[in-house]
């Protein structure tokens, strides 16, 4: 298996176990890391191990569909280390992660709406 | 005389054979260009579904066997139209569907969701290498 493939399959576990509640994420401040393109930011840790996921705001013009959502390892003092490759599966995992995080009563409040 | 025939038919022969693969070549990258971004945007879609449906509860699961038949006939549609690695990734995960429609465990739908994930990230791959081809 290359390297590539092991995170395709790691990133699919890492929103799998988002989506059944085994990880939880907690909002994160794009200002703990110094991001100005940040639109949202969000933390967890997992088996010792710091990880970060934030989406970038889509700028007019720029041709960037591939790293909208960036996923990264972090050391202890917050500071990415590393950054996989950017793949389709890191919306998906972002979208759980907002799902996740939702705060409570929003889900009633979109129900309300759509009725 | 009948020497210098020989060789033509044979180099006749091997041109014949080039221009047949570079046809095809030029068919796949058509096909890949005009058609395959689509179905790999569809197929992205039908991934993210499965996700969702698993997250919504066990009473989707009707929903989570209609969407795992139209990520079958994407995979489908995508074999016939690649070769190499993103051919056996894709059959990677038409064996998964296939072991869906004999065990409907989270189990399974998360290694189909693997497998469409692997797909499309080696589809990426051969779209950006086109994208470079065709500007060399």
């Amino acid at each position: 298996m290359t390297e590539r493939e092991k995170w395709v399959e790691a990133l699919a576990r890492l929103t799998w176990k988002t989506i059944e509640g085994e990880i939880k994420w907690q909002n994160s401040s794009s200002r703990d890391f110094h991001a100005e393109d940040v639109d949202k930011a969000f933390e967890t840790t997992f088996h010792g191990q710091r990880i970060r996921a934030f989406q970038r705001r889509q700028l007019l013009n720029t041709m960037r569909p591939l790293d909208r959502v960036v996923v990264e390892f972090l050391d202890k003092s917050g500071n990415a280390v590393y950054r996989p490759p950017s793949l389709d599966g890191a919306n998906d995992l972002f979208s759980a992660i907002e799902h996740q995080t939702k705060p409570v009563g929003s889900e009633l409040i979109d129900a309300l709406l759509r009725d | 005389m009948r020497f210098a025939s020989d060789i033509a038919s044979i180099a006749s022969l091997a041109l014949t054979v080039l221009v047949y693969f570079n046809v095809r070549k030029l068919r796949r990258a058509y096909l890949f260009t005009a058609r395959v971004p689509e179905l790999i945007d569809e197929l992205r879609a039908k991934a993210s579904e499965l996700l969702n449906l698993h997250g919504s509860g066990a009473q989707s699961k009707s929903q989570v066997q209609v969407v795992m038949a139209e990520a079958d006939v994407l995979l489908r549609s995508l074999k016939s139209k690649v070769g190499g690695g993103s051919r056996s990734a894709v059959n990677t995960a038409l064996i998964a569907t296939a072991e869906y429609q004999m065990n409907d465990s989270a189990e399974i739908v998360l290694r189909v969701y693997v497998a469409i994930q692997k797909c499309l990230a080696e589809l990426r791959q051969i779209q950006l290498d086109l994208k470079w081809d065709r500007q060399l």
